[in-house]
C-alpha cells in the first residue's frame, strides 16, 4: 500500500511540477535556441515594473490586511465570549470568501458603493443630489476597503475560535494580584491570542497579496500587484521572461509569507490544543448589548448590504427614467433566451469544468494526504512528510496564471478546457489535502490501536477505522474543491475568453459591459452553487 | 504459568525500561508507580504496541513478542477507552468477532451476552459519544472482552472517573475478572486502587521494577525507604548514624528524629554502611504506636491533620521533629479517636525488633523481588 502511495505521490509532484516547467521551458527558450545573451532576456524585463508592482502589492496587502483585523477583532472578541442573537451568523460569514467568488462580491460592491450604488443614493438624501459623490471604489482606499470587508470574516472566525478556548483564569489570577482590567489582559490573555492574530493577519496578507481580480477591476487607476502585472505580461505583451521574473519575485515574497503564517499556526494550534475545550458563552449586559447592536449594523450595512443587493438587483428590471421599478425574472429570462443564452452554456461549461478538475484534485489531494500521513506515522523526521508539506504550499506560494499557461504550454494543440481543468487541480488539490491530512491527524491514535489489539490487521484497522472516520471529510473536501474551481475566474480570465465560458467568466463580462442585472443574475446562480455546495460541505463537517 | 516477560528491554529515547517477570493464569497484577515510571510503556510493549528492543514473551506459552497486536489474543483497555466514535456501541463490542470472520448470529449472541452480563444492553444501538462515564467504560470493558482474550491489559482505565464511580467501578472489574477467571495486568498510581484490585503487585521507578509481592509481602519487606514512604507502609525515618550494638546480632541506629534504637541485624544480610549510601529506619504500621507526648524516648511529631472519613477509617496526619517535607499518615484503628486534636504533640513509639533498616533508594526487586510464580 505505502508502495502505491508513494509512486501515486510522485504523479502529483510531477503533475505539479510539469507545468512550472513548461512555463521555464518557454520563458528561456528564446536564450536556448538563438543562443543570445542573457542580458537580451534581462533586457525584456523593465526593473521599475517590477519594483513598482511590488510595492504596491505589499502596501495593499499590508493595508488590507490592517483593515480587516481591525474589522475583524471586535467581532472576534463578542463571538468569543457572548451568547446573541446573529452570533452564529456572524462567524457563518467566514464562508464568504470561500464561498463567494471574488468576481461575485466585486458585482456587489459595485452595485452598493458604485457612483449609481444603493450607499451612493442614502448619501445623496443627506448630502445633495447624487451625482456629486463620485465613489471611493476605483482607488487605493477603494481596493483596500473592498479586500478588508471581503477577508474580514476570517479575522472573526480564526481569532474567536483561539479566544473561546483561552482560560479567564490567568486574568483572573492577574486581577487577585493587583492588576487592572487592561493589564490583565496583557498578562493573562494577550500572549495566547497574538499568535491568532499573527495567523489570522497571515493568511489574509496572502489573499491579498495574490489577489487578482479584484485588482483588476479596482485598482486601474491606483496600480496593479505582481499577479495583474504578470497577467498583463502574458496576456498582452506575451513577454514572458517578465511575467517569470514577476513570478519569482512574488513565489519569494509569499514564501515569507507562508513562513510566517506556519510558525503562527503551529504556536495557535498548541494553545488551542493545551488549553482544549472552549469557554462557557455568558448574556452580554449594558454597554455590552450596546455594542453588540453597533457592530451589528455595522456589519449588515457595510458587508451584508452589498451581498443583499446582488438578489435585488438580480429580480430588478431596468426601467426608463421616470418609470416605477420594476421585479420580475427577466434578467433571467434574457440570460437563457436572448442572444446566444450563455447561462445555461455557462452552467454546463463550469459543472463539467469544476467538476472535473475537483475530482482530480480530490484524488491527488487523498493520495497526498494518506502519503504524508503514513510518511509520518512511519518517521516524522524524515524527508519525505516535509517535501509533500512544500508541495501543499505550492498553489499560495506561485502564481495561477504560470501554472495555466505552464499546462497550455503542455497541451499539444493548445486546448484551452484542458488547460483549464488541469490548472484548477493543480490550484485546489492541496486544499483538499490538508483538510484531509488535518482530518487524518485528529483521529486519536490509540483507536487504531484499540482496533489492532480486538484483531485487525493494520489495513483492516485502516480501513474500518480511520478512512470510514474521514469519510465525512473527503466529501467535504471535494465540495470545497469544487467551490473553489467553480468561483475561479483567474485561471479562465488567464487562458482566455474565447474557447470556454464559464459563470465567473460571464459574471465578469457582463460586468464589464455594464449589464449589471444580469451579471447579478449570473451571479446569483453562481453563488446559489458555490454556496449550497459549501453549505453542505459544512453541514458534511458537522456530521462527521 | 500465563504470561512469562523474560529480561524485557524497551527503549524510547533517552528513557529505558526494564521488565522481567511472570503472572499466574486467574491472577490479577497491579503495575503501580509514579507517573512516567514506565507501567503504560510496558503494559504497551506487552501488547505490540511499543517495540522492545530484548527479551521475550510468552503467554500461554507461545512466544507473542514476535508477533503483531493483532495476533497476540489480547485485550486492552486504554486509559481515554479509545471507542470507536462512528460506530453504535453494538458494532463496537462486535468488532474483535467481525475482523475473525465470526458468522453474525454468533456476533449477535455474544454481543447480547456481553451486553447483558455488563448492564448495557439497552445502550447498544446508540453512539458512544451519547453515553455516560460510567456506560463508556462498560462498553470498552465488553468490547475487549468479546473475542476471550487470553490476557486483560488494563491502562487506568478509571483515571477519568470521580471518586464514587471509580469506587463503583474498581469494584465491578474486580468482580468481572474472578468471574472470568481472567489474568490481567492493571496499571494504576493510585495506591488504594492497586491494593484493592491486585493478587499481586509490582512497584515501578524510573523503569525499573523496585518492589514484588502481595501487600503484605510488601509491608513486610518493602526493600527501600522509597517504596516503603510511596505506599505509606509505615514510618521511614533517615538514618544519620549507626554503629555495632551491645549484643552481637544488633545494631545502634541514631535518626534524623534524633531517636537512637537498636535494630536486629537481618540474618545473612551484610552490617549496613552509610557509606555505601543513605540508609533509612523503616517502622511497620504494626510497629508503631501513638501516644500524649511526654519527651520521651519516642518519636516527637505533631499532628497538623485528623481526617474522619466517611467509613470511619480515622488517621492522623503528623509532622515529625527533625524531618522537613514528609507527611506520615498514621492510621488510628480501633484506638480512640477523640483524644488526639490538630496541632497537638504527640509521641510515637517504636517496636525495634520490627523496625528494619533499608537503603534509601530502591534496587531493581531490592526486598520482594522474587517472581510470583515462586
Amino acid at each position: 500500500m505505502s508502495l502505491f502511495l508513494y509512486i501515486a505521490l510522485c504523479f502529483i509532484i510531477v503533475f505539479s511540477l510539469s507545468p512550472l516547467a513548461a512555463f521555464l521551458n518557454v520563458a528561456l527558450g528564446h536564450v536556448r535556441t538563438s543562443g543570445a545573451a542573457f542580458s537580451s532576456f534581462l533586457a525584456q524585463v523593465p526593473v521599475s515594473t517590477i519594483l513598482r508592482s511590488l510595492k504596491f502589492t505589499v502596501l495593499q496587502s499590508l493595508v488590507s490586511t490592517a483593515l480587516a483585523v481591525a474589522i475583524g477583532l471586535p467581532g472576534a472578541w463578542l463571538a468569543a465570549k457572548f451568547r446573541f442573537v446573529g452570533r452564529k451568523a456572524l462567524l457563518a460569514l467566514a464562508a464568504v470568501p470561500f464561498c463567494f467568488p471574488p468576481i461575485l462580491v466585486i458585482l456587489a460592491f459595485i452595485l452598493y458603493y458604485g457612483r449609481e450604488g444603493l450607499l451612493s443614493s442614502i448619501i445623496s438624501l443627506f448630502f445633495g443630489p447624487r451625482r456629486q459623490y463620485h465613489g471611493f471604489l476605483y482607488s487605493f482606499w477603494g481596493l483596500t476597503m473592498v479586500h478588508a470587508f471581503y477577508n474580514f470574516p476570517i479575522a472573526v472566525h480564526q481569532i474567536s475560535a483561539l479566544w473561546i478556548r483561552i482560560p479567564e483564569t490567568q486574568k483572573e489570577a492577574a486581577k487577585t494580584l493587583g492588576a487592572g482590567s487592561l493589564r490583565a489582559f496583557r498578562i493573562g490573555t494577550l500572549p495566547w491570542l497574538l499568535p491568532g492574530i499573527a495567523q489570522a493577519s497571515g493568511l489574509i496578507f496572502l489573499y491579498c497579496f495574490f489577489s487578482f481580480t479584484t485588482v483588476l477591476v479596482f485598482g486601474g487607476r491606483s496600480g496593479a500587484t505582481i499577479e495583474v502585472e504578470i497577467y498583463h505580461a502574458l496576456h498582452y505583451q506575451s513577454n514572458y521572461a517578465l511575467a517569470l521574473i514577476l513570478s519569482i519575485v512574488e513565489t519569494l515574497c509569499a514564501l515569507g509569507g507562508i513562513l510566517i503564517l506556519t510558525r503562527a499556526r503551529g504556536r495557535t494550534q498548541r494553545t488551542m490544543r493545551d488549553f482544549g475545550r472552549t469557554s462557557e458563552l455568558r448574556s452580554p449586559k449594558g454597554i455590552q448589548r450596546l455594542f453588540i447592536v453597533i457592530y451589528g449594523v455595522f456589519i449588515v450595512f457595510f458587508f451584508v448590504g452589498p451581498l443583499l443587493s446582488i438578489a435585488i438587483e438580480a429580480f430588478r428590471v431596468p426601467s426608463p427614467v421616470g418609470r416605477a421599478t420594476k421585479f420580475g425574472l427577466e434578467n433571467f429570462e434574457r440570460l437563457v433566451k436572448g442572444f446566444q443564452a450563455p447561462l445555461l452554456g455557462a452552467i454546463l461549461s463550469t459543472v463539467r469544468l469544476s467538476g472535473l478538475a475537483a475530482a482530480f484534485a480530490t484524488i491527488a489531494g487523498i493520495i497526498a494526504s494518506l502519503a504524508l500521513f503514513f510518511a509520518e506515522r512511519k518517521n516524522s523526521h524524515s524527508i519525505l512528510p516535509k517535501l509533500i508539506e512544500v508541495f501543499q504550499w505550492l498553489p499560495m506560494a506561485i502564481s495561477s496564471a504560470i501554472f495555466a499557461y505552464g499546462w497550455l504550454f503542455l497541451s499539444s494543440d493548445r486546448v484551452v478546457s484542458s488547460a483549464l481543468v488541469a490548472a484548477q487541480a493543480v490550484v485546489a488539490w492541496p486544499f483538499v489535502s490538508r483538510a484531509l491530512y488535518a482530518s487524518l491527524r485528529a483521529i486519536d491514535p490509540q483507536v487504531r490501536e484499540a482496533a489492532k489489539t480486538l484483531g485487525a490487521s493494520p489495513l483492516r484497522a485502516f480501513m474500518t477505522i480511520e478512512l470510514r472516520a474521514i469519510l465525512p471529510s473527503i466529501a467535504a473536501a471535494a465540495a470545497f474543491a469544487f467551490s473553489i474551481t467553480a468561483g475561479d475566474v483567474n485561471v479562465p480570465l488567464m487562458l482566455g475568453m474565447g474557447e470556454v465560458e464559464t459563470l465567473p467568466l460571464l459574471l465578469y463580462r457582463l460586468t464589464a459591459a455594464y449589464r449589471f442585472n444580469e451579471a447579478c443574475a449570473a451571479g446569483l446562480v453562481l453563488g446559489l452553487m458555490t454556496g449550497l455546495v459549501f453549505l453542505l460541505k459544512e453541514k458534511v463537517i458537522d456530521v462527521a | 504459568m500465563s504470561l512469562e516477560v523474560k529480561d524485557v528491554l524497551v527503549v524510547r529515547g533517552s528513557f529505558s525500561l526494564e521488565a522481567d517477570f511472570s503472572l499466574q493464569r486467574g491472577k490479577v497484577l497491579v503495575l503501580l508507580g509514579p507517573s512516567g515510571c514506565g507501567k503504560t510503556t510496558l503494559l504497551r510493549a506487552i501488547a505490540g504496541l511499543e517495540p522492545i528492543q530484548r527479551g521475550e514473551i510468552i503467554l500461554d506459552g507461545a512466544r507473542i513478542d514476535t508477533l503483531p497486536t493483532e495476533k497476540r489474543h489480547i485485550g486492552f483497555v486504554f486509559q481515554d477507552l479509545a471507542l470507536f466514535e462512528q460506530m453504535r456501541v453494538r458494532d463496537n463490542i462486535g468488532y474483535s468477532l467481525k475482523v475473525r470472520h465470526e458468522d453474525k448470529k454468533q456476533i449477535q449472541e455474544k454481543t447480547t451476552f456481553l451486553a447483558r452480563r455488563f448492564k448495557i444492553e439497552h445502550l447498544l444501538n446508540r453512539y458512544p459519544s451519547e453515553l455516560s462515564g460510567g456506560e463508556r467504560q462498560r462498553v470498552a470493558f465488553a468490547r475487549a472482552l468479546a473475542s476471550d482474550p487470553a490476557l486483560m491489559l488494563l491502562d487506568e482505565p478509571l483515571s477519568a472517573l470521580d471518586a464514587p464511580l471509580r469506587r463503583e467501578m474498581r469494584r465491578f472489574i474486580r468482580l468481572q475478572l474472578a468471574e472470568g477467571h481472567l489474568t490481567a495486568i492493571h496499571v494504576t498510581h493510585d495506591v488504594e486502587e492497586a491494593v484493592d484490585l491486585a493478587d499481586e503487585i509490582i512497584v515501578m521507578r524510573e523503569g525499573t521494577m523496585v518492589g514484588r509481592g502481595t501487600i503484605e509481602q510488601l509491608e513486610q519487606r518493602p526493600g527501600s525507604g522509597w517504596l516503603a514512604r510511596f505506599m505509606n507502609l509505615g514510618l521511614v525515618l533517615p538514618v544519620t548514624k549507626i554503629v555495632a550494638g551491645e549484643a552481637s546480632n544488633t545494631l545502634e541506629v541514631e535518626t534524623s528524629a534524633g531517636m537512637v534504637t537498636s535494630v536486629p541485624r537481618r540474618a545473612g544480610l551484610e552490617t549496613p554502611s552509610l557509606s555505601k549510601g543513605k540508609l533509612c529506619l523503616y517502622v511497620p504500621l504494626v510497629a508503631a504506636d501513638i501516644r500524649e507526648s511526654h519527651r520521651g524516648r519516642g518519636i516527637q511529631a505533631r499532628i497538623i491533620r485528623k481526617v474522619r472519613s466517611a467509613s470511619n477509617v480515622d488517621k492522623l496526619v503528623l509532622v515529625i521533629a527533625g524531618i522537613e517535607n514528609y507527611y506520615f499518615e498514621f492510621p488510628l484503628g480501633d484506638r480512640r479517636t477523640d483524644i488526639y486534636q490538630e496541632g497537638e504533640d504527640v509521641e510515637i513509639s517504636i517496636k525495634a525488633d520490627l523496625c528494619q533498616l533499608l537503603p534509601e533508594e530502591p534496587s531493581v526487586f531490592g526486598g520482594a523481588g522474587r517472581r510470583a510464580s515462586e
